[in-house]
């Protein structure tokens, strides 16, 4: 049954919780204006285009500031279909349901707390600037109607992923954005290297999918089973003992879904870890009894599978090791498309996605380690891959794999919140990067070699002002706000301890430091070789013209933005849970992650160690100070001053590994890909061509064709003979009658 | 002694939509009379009032309580409802598609309309009648306008010689019917239905009166020979091709849509209404060889076709035989189990067969397929030029290439019906072949389902041909295009959508069709 209600009447203004009922128009406004840019757009003309696409997000935009006050106040709530409790400060909208097959079912609903609230004002507020910034960076395109198009839709879906109130419909969201990825990175289509880059996204993301899919379904057989273990053995029994409660989860999985996000937050807490072994009941260390392809296994394992299947999802969409190769190829799409999708929203969907689970997450130390590994060595990995590189471009994409490196690492360790943080300030000073490159590009006639650039620092003030405030927060430097995000989730790993894996912790804070480190270096490299020193003589254009008056407004506001996200971060802000002091995003996030910090600290599966993080700070400044000014020092000084002699062997050979990207594109290639389409040519060949296409559609058509061509003379164009087939067809079935049936 | 019954409201409650269409015909023709100006546009808006009106009212007689009026020569049921409101859906649509193709040929009349109209009220009486000297005069009904209307353009060669057929054939297939009622007459000494049904199993059961047995069997033979003609069944449908092919196009999407909706509906009342006394799998046998030979017969004719129209006709045979295997799943008892082909092989135990199921399957099938059909025949005779028809190469695939070129809107409403037709996914053909097949699987008629779904692979060569011919071979040079109209246009949009929203969302049909499971059977 549709709730729908009418926006202007009913729902506002009024208490904040009657907010939810509009939920929905957050995701069809977008939605809308994608169907209308892509259906009229060629015939609404270009100035009615750019404004309906702009209108909607902001729209959107305006709803999205209003749910973010509706979950900031003290009486929003909604009662959880699988609990009956209440669940403060956060809306719900069921839509009703969405499709049921057997026992399966899922809803059409839109869940907001304060999580997706951050999300939503990243997506619509630096979705809305980066459609103003394209207005004018796509003023000479020809395909402006379908940018729009793709560009709405993309943040429809966006909005839909992180809106979802079920692992099904942020499914829809989660393959949603990757088609408007891949169609935006292949935008120019005609451009042959650009659309396989698009193509080569796709495929990489659906191997993370399938990883993605193959985890949903073991969460569905995991929660069905233990759902059927809870009615029919004694020891399920007594996970049930609230008898009110457990009927509500029951009915709400059969009602809502397994997938839901309520139904999953309370199995999380009917599951205790193996730990609690002293109350009676199912643990996640109890062996699975029911008929199944999960009999024999413990809770624990499918859930551990589980979610490193979701790891490999998550891996795919926010370009993970090993599935990162993807990314930096994008970049072939519009720049202000690898803004919003390839470093502000999309490729954080990975990490949304763990902050959404995050109380799945802590009920496995196993899975957690993979992540914070993972993230690590991304980080690490992504920043060496960077040092090379010389496209302006291609070292922004490098520098968000690292950066979704650093936000993987978080969530591995449990400071969800310094991890979503990160998210969000990530988002604004990314986002300005990539949007000042797009204006040096614009500036330069679309010249992305740094080494062709340089001096642009005069001649683009405006973008060099907000490319160098950018640089300064992404490097960590102390008053911006990267500095306090990234070193929230170093402190973070420096406390925590994942039981069972003592050593996760204190590998993850060396390896990210070091990342900060080499963060710091080639971003100083990059803002150095752009905006320093004098223009290259091979430049394309002898001056570059500073952009108009939409770009430069957007870049202001996002560079402000890279300075005031600071205050989320600073620790010891102000009082949280437990009577300490904490940083303001970490109190804010707190009722969003309050579930997985309880069986966090119940089940003893991560440990916060509680220490000043201002020695650490320091450390870290000085790292991200050390970084830069060797970068500073070398291409300033150093390496003009050695022009025209080679450079020592070592360093050399580094660079030339280093701008190969360690041969990882050639090494898939040979082990994967290669092998994959030998087999598939021979088996075309051999199956398709020959067996398939050849004798059984071939021959079968032949013989049917020629049977028909026969039976076509029996059609003679005379009246009597066909009566006479009539007349005959009577005559045989009467005469079957009177002699067989009645004999 | 002969008493008049006493009529009330109720009574004509089932009639209003055949009394709403044949009004608008005496309209229609009074008009002429009337005539002022040369202007005759305003007809067909009035055939398309009548129509709407009509399924106005047979919509609204869908919730009633099956019931027998005016002494038990009409029912009243949802079957029938809902058949009438296919039929004036049918003729509504078909009249749409006349005003351009008939002013193209200055032929424009009244009497075209109302020969439509008075058509399409036999058809609707058709489908509620009871008994069969009534059935049998609302047949000829019926029949005579279509023979009118496939011989309406006259002068040329094609249409008399289509219309001249049609009537012979018709004629002879009537006096079958004819004779078959006859024969029945004299085993049950009844022509009410629900009587002849009960008398019926009392000559099955009782021994005395086995002798009337042979005589049972041979008027339900001739009977089903008679329907067989009307819905162009294998080894009946000789006709059809030439017929379809002469006939004025509008007439043959009539002809496909409503005409054959009518015949088996009211095919399928008769059946059911006097098969319930008849023991063994009789019904069962003879009509799953029907659909077996429909089926082959039809999809193989159409293969080696490259003049659409003929193609569709054929097309049109195939489909009458999926609907035959809905049709025989209704008469699978319960219980028998016998294999092969034609029989009965359950696959699961305790599958019963769902006879409420097996109508619903029927009367989506009709719906989806009136509303294809005659949007396929639409865009077939708005492309046709006058010049070419004679030499009969007006509709040569080779009409239809490009068209996606010239016509984008138009290709891509062909495309939706060729791919409805052929029954893919996500259009209403599909839904209704797979509720016809499914209730088919359930009743255990596996054998003829898997030849139903081989077959249709087979149709789907012909089909998508079509569909190549539009997309991907080039325009010929001087490819003429057809005229805008605005009423054509806003068929082709209707069935175009009507197809696609049946085939996404077939749910909406849900509540009146899970009523068309209720079939008056006399009591």
């Amino acid at each position: 049954m549709l709730a729908l209600v009418n926006p202007f009447t009913d729902a506002f203004p009024g208490a904040p919780e009657n907010l939810a009922n509009l939920l929905w128009v957050i995701v069809a406004l977008p939605l809308a204006g994608a169907f209308l840019c892509g259906v009229l757009g060629k015939f609404m003309g270009r100035a009615n285009t750019n404004f309906l696409a702009c209108f909607t997000v902001f729209a959107s935009f305006i709803l999205s500031c209003l749910t973010l006050w509706a979950v900031g106040a003290q009486s929003t709530q909604f009662i959880s279909p699988a609990s009956g409790v209440p669940v403060r400060w956060a809306l719900w909208l069921d839509l009703g349901r969405w499709f049921s097959a057997g026992d399966f079912s899922a809803h059409y609903g839109f869940l907001v707390d304060r999580l997706t609230a951050a999300m939503l004002m990243v997506i619509t507020g630096i979705g809305f600037l980066i459609h103003l910034y394209s207005t004018e960076y796509m003023e000479h395109d020809d395909g402006y109607w379908r940018y729009f198009a793709y560009l709405n839709l993309f943040v429809a879906m966006m909005l839909t992923l992180v809106m979802a109130d079920n692992l099904v419909l942020l499914f829809v969201g989660w393959e949603g954005v990757g088609l408007c990825s891949y169609l935006l990175i292949g935008f120019w289509y005609r451009d042959t290297e650009k659309a396989w880059a698009g193509r080569k996204a796709f495929i990489t993301n659906r191997i993370g999918d399938f990883g993605f899919l193959i985890g949903m379904f073991l969460l569905v057989l995991l929660v069905g089973a233990t759902e059927q273990m809870g009615r029919e053995t004694a020891l399920g029994r007594s996970n049930f003992s609230d008898i009110g409660r457990a009927r509500a989860w029951v009915t709400a999985v059969h009602d809502q879904g397994p997938l839901n996000l309520e139904v999953l937050r309370e199995w999380a807490l009917r599951m205790p870890a193996e730990t609690a072994k002293d109350r009676p009941g199912m643990t996640l260390g109890t062996t699975i009894t029911t008929e199944g392809p999960l009999k024999g296994k413990t809770f624990g394992q499918v859930l551990t599978a589980a979610l490193l299947l979701l790891l490999l999802g998550a891996a795919g969409k926010s370009a993970q090791i090993p599935l990162y190769v993807w990314l930096p190829d994008a970049m072939a799409g519009p720049t202000p498309v690898s803004a919003l999708i390839h470093a502000a929203t999309m490729v954080t969907a990975g990490v949304y996605l763990f902050c959404r689970l995050s109380f799945l997450l802590v009920l496995s130390p196993t899975a957690m380690a993979w992540v914070a590994m993972i993230g690590a060595l991304t980080a690490i990995w992504a920043a060496l891959i960077a040092f090379a590189q010389d496209d302006i471009k291609k070292v922004l994409a490098y520098s968000t794999v690292s950066q979704l490196g650093f936000m993987f690492m978080g969530v591995g360790v449990g400071v969800f919140w310094a991890a979503a943080l990160h998210l969000v300030t990530h988002a604004c000073f990314k986002a300005c990067l990539f949007l000042g490159a797009g204006s040096v590009m614009h500036g330069n006639a679309d010249e992305t070699d740094i080494r062709r650039l340089g001096g642009l620092r005069k001649e683009m003030p405006w973008t060099w002002a907000t490319f160098a405030i950018a640089t300064l927060a992404i490097t960590g430097i102390v008053p911006l706000s990267g500095f306090f995000s990234k070193d929230a989730i170093l402190h973070g790993a420096h406390t925590t301890e994942v039981a069972g894996y003592p050593w996760v912790g204190h590998t993850v804070y060396w390896m990210g430091l070091f990342g900060a480190l080499c963060t710091a270096f080639y971003m100083t490299r990059l803002y150095v070789l752009t905006f320093e020193g004098k223009r290259a003589p091979d430049a394309r254009v002898p001056h570059a013209h500073e952009s108009g008056f939409r770009m430069v407004f957007v870049l202001v506001f996002l560079a402000f933005l890279s300075v005031v996200g600071v205050v989320w971060g600073i620790p010891e802000l102000v009082p949280g849970p437990g009577g300490r002091k904490v940083a303001l995003m970490e109190g804010y996030l707190a009722p969003a992650m309050n579930l997985a910090d309880r069986l966090a600290s119940i089940y003893d599966t991560v440990t916060h160690t509680e220490s000043s993080p201002w020695l650490g700070f320091a450390i870290a400044w000085a790292v991200a100070l050390v970084g830069g000014a060797t970068a500073w020092l070398v291409f300033r000084s150093w390496l003009p001053a050695r022009a025209g002699k080679p450079l020592p062997n070592y360093i050399a050979l580094f660079w030339s590994w280093a701008r190969a990207k360690f041969y990882v594109d050639e090494l898939y290639d040979l082990l994967i890909i290669r092998p994959f389409t030998v087999l598939s040519k021979g088996l075309y060949k051999i199956v398709d061509a020959g067996l398939i296409d050849g004798v059984a559609v071939g021959g079968t058509a032949g013989v049917l064709r020629r049977v028909g061509g026969w039976l076509r003379y029996t059609q003679t164009g005379n009246a009597q003979n066909y009566a006479t087939v009539m007349a005959v067809g009577l005559l045989i079935s009467i005469g079957v009658v009177l002699t067989w049936v009645l004999r | 002694m002969l008493t008049l019954p006493t009529l009330t409201s109720t009574d004509f409650l089932p009639l209003w939509p055949a009394l709403i269409l044949s009004a608008g015909a005496c309209l229609v023709l009074l008009s002429e009379v009337f005539l002022s100006s040369a202007s005759r546009s305003f007809q067909p808006l009035l055939t398309v009032i009548a129509t709407v009106l009509g399924a106005l009212v047979a919509a609204a007689t869908v919730f009633s309580v099956p019931t027998g009026v005016f002494g038990g020569f009409v029912v009243l049921d949802p079957f029938g409802s809902l058949v009438s409101l296919v039929i004036c859906i049918g003729v509504g649509l078909s009249a749409l598609l006349a005003p351009a193709f008939l002013r193209g040929r200055q032929a424009e009349r009244g009497e075209f309309y109302a020969l439509l109209l008075f058509g399409g009220a036999g058809m609707s009486l058709l489908v509620l009648s009871n008994e069969l000297i009534f059935l049998f005069i609302n047949l000829e009904i019926l029949s005579i306008a279509t023979y009118a209307l496939a011989a309406y353009l006259r002068r040329g060669p094609r249409p008399a010689e289509a219309g001249f057929k049609y009537f012979i054939l018709g004629a002879f297939s009537s006096a079958v019917l004819l004779y078959g009622a006859a024969l029945l007459f004299g085993a049950t000494r009844s022509t009410l239905l629900p009587q002849m049904g009960a008398e019926l199993a009392r000559i099955f059961t009782d021994p005395t009166l086995s002798d009337r047995q042979p005589l049972a069997y041979c008027g339900l033979a001739l009977i089903g020979a008679g329907f067989g003609f009307k819905i162009a069944a294998v080894p009946f449908h000789m006709w059809t091709p030439d017929v379809y092919e002469g006939a004025p196009t509008p007439v043959t999407a009539m002809m496909s849509a409503a005409v054959k909706a009518a015949a088996f509906a009211a095919m399928v009342r008769v059946f059911l209404v006097l098969g319930r006394g008849i023991p063994g799998d009789a019904l069962l046998t003879g009509f799953s060889t029907l659909a077996f030979l429909t089926m082959i017969g039809g999809n193989l004719l159409a293969l080696p076709q490259r003049n659409v129209k003929r193609m569709l006709a054929y097309s049109s045979i195939s489909h009458a035989g999926y609907l035959l295997v809905g049709v025989a799943s209704l008469f699978v008892k319960s219980g028998t189990t016998k294999g092969g082909v034609l029989g009965v092989t359950a696959l699961a135990a305790g599958a019963t067969p769902d006879t409420a199921g097996a109508l619903r399957g029927i009367l989506f099938y009709l719906l989806a397929y009136t509303v294809t059909t005659v949007g396929a025949f639409g865009v077939l005779g708005a492309l046709e030029r006058r010049d070419d028809e004679v030499r009969g190469f007006a509709w040569d695939l080779d009409r239809l290439a490009g068209l996606a070129q010239r016509k984008p809107a138009w290709a891509v409403a062909m495309a939706v019906f060729m791919l409805s037709l052929g029954g893919i996914p996500p259009m209403a053909g599909f839904m209704g072949k797979l509720l016809i097949f499914r209730s088919a699987v359930d009743a255990g008629l596996v054998g003829l389902v898997i030849v139903g779904v081989l077959t249709s692979a087979v149709g789907a060569y012909y089909y998508l041909r079509v569909v190549v011919y539009m997309y991907m071979r080039p325009a010929p040079e001087a490819g003429g295009l057809p005229e805008r109209n605005l009423s054509t246009e806003l068929a082709l949009v209707l069935s175009t959508v009507a197809v696609v929203v049946l085939g996404v969302l077939p749910g909406i049909t849900g509540t009146w069709l899970s009523r068309g499971g209720s079939v008056f059977l006399g009591r």
